[in-house]
């Protein structure tokens, strides 16, 4: 049966703007540290580039999807308890997605550039890859085509999810209700997920529910003594629009090509960002065991 | 994706990062103290312990050098934020109106300019050094 499901984020948009305008008017009464015109214009441009990028792919990836689709194992349904389902099973494939993201040097190239700016803001949230699919990011949704969910209802789940997703980059709003902040993904949470802090480094991995990240131990708290700050390790300190969308993917061109053996050479594409075949540059787990040793 | 939506798109980009220029959002930032600049070098560089910092005249750089005079790190106002990293020695130079600081990153600023700084600051931030 094919059904023609309306895109999610369409409908947000309009609601996009006037929140980032809300917030820079928060901003304005508040700290006007927390926007910077120049960023903003960078996150908008890449937000708009990701769009682009994606209207182009779309066709070869709903391909893709469907193609495995005709293998699935069920017939999943176009009911709301499906809908529901599938939405709960793209969270957790949205998390292992994500967590690969931070983890895996090939796949950090494309998701980098949602990190790279040093605000946190709305704005922030629109600032997202050009080169998703030449990552092949989409390859774990697969499992859910597999499984017998529609390729519409899966991608119209996944709109909701980024929709959602949306509001959580903000400062603006504090820690909510213990029960909410215990199961789905909150601004205070994505704080430490977006955070270079030691402590805060590969966290906080949601979309939507933050249980998966309790689940599989990669939970973080937000504290009031560690006040998160943003960004990347190793800071872009430019707002130059295609060398934020690239400047990974250079840096592993020039990491294979200088590294010595194929051994080196792959491992600058599937192991952590920061790893290095001589052990000169630091990884998450490097910075955060040197930062253990000062604590003590 | 229709023209329209992508026109629309980049309307609503243009108006709202004009939004923020308007609203004066970020701006006039500069490095405030040597214990921000410090504080700054310290969370980026992992293990670096800031002995001494100096801020240029214009506030928009300063220079960091760690206890044992050994790491210098250079900080420059990014926006309303600041951006950190790690030099040589090699790479500052005295000039006639400071210190400069060549990266080596055309991207991140190639050559970054410390205003108001001589060789004399910098020997008082790593007397042991002498490197500049």
């Amino acid at each position: 049966m094919d059904v023609t499901l309306p895109d999610p984020v369409d409908y947000a948009v309009p609601g996009f703007v006037v929140l980032v305008l809300a917030e820079m008017l928060w901003a304005w009464a508040k700290d006007r540290r927390r926007y910077c015109p120049r960023d903003t214009l960078t996150s908008l441009g890449l937000g708009l580039g990701s769009t682009v990028a994606g209207a182009l792919s779309a066709g070869a990836v709903f391909a893709l999807a469907t193609w495995v689709h005709g293998f699935r194992l069920l017939d999943v349904p176009y009911t709301w308890w499906a809908f529901v389902l599938c939405f709960v099973l793209d969270d957790l494939a949205y998390y292992w997605f994500h967590r690969s993201a931070h983890r895996v040097r090939w796949f950090w190239a494309s998701h980098v550039i949602h990190h790279s700016s040093q605000h946190y803001n709305l704005s922030t949230a629109l600032r997202q890859t050009w080169t998703g699919f030449v990552s092949l990011g989409f390859i774990w949704r697969l499992p859910l085509f597999l499984l017998g969910f529609p390729p519409a209802m899966v991608f119209f789940v996944a709109a909701l999810n980024l929709v959602y997703q949306f509001w959580i980059h903000t400062e603006a709003v504090g820690r909510g209700p213990r029960w909410f902040e215990a199961v789905m993904n909150t601004p205070s949470h994505h704080r430490v997920h977006h955070a270079v802090n030691a402590r805060y480094l590969d966290r906080n991995y949601a979309g939507v529910f933050i249980v998966w990240d309790k689940l599989f131990g990669t939970f973080e708290s937000e504290r009031d003594d560690d006040a998160p700050r943003y960004g990347i390790v190793h800071q872009l300190g430019s707002f130059h629009l295609f060398w934020a969308a690239f400047h990974e993917w250079i840096g592993i061109a020039r990491d294979v090509r200088h590294a010595p053996g194929w051994r080196a050479k792959l491992g600058y594409l599937w192991r952590p960002p920061g790893w290095s075949h001589d052990g000169s540059r630091d990884t998450s787990e490097t910075i955060r065991a040197k930062w253990e040793a000062r604590e003590l | 994706m229709n023209w329209l939506m992508l026109g629309g798109s980049a309307a609503a980009i243009l108006a709202l990062s004009g939004a923020a220029w308007w609203l004066r959002l970020g701006r006039d930032v500069k490095i405030g103290s040597v214990e921000e600049a410090a504080d700054a070098v310290e969370h980026s560089l992992p293990g670096f312990v800031t002995g001494g910092a100096v801020i240029g005249a214009d506030g928009l750089a300063a220079l960091a050098v760690d206890k044992r005079g050994e790491r210098v790190a250079v900080v420059k106002r990014h926006g309303a934020q600041l951006a950190v990293r790690e030099v040589g020695w090699k790479q500052i130079a005295a000039t006639a109106d400071g210190i400069v600081v060549d990266t080596g990153e055309k991207r991140f600023g190639g050559r970054i300019a410390v205003t108001g700084v001589d060789q004399l600051d910098m020997r008082r931030l790593a007397p042991q050094s002498l490197k500049v």
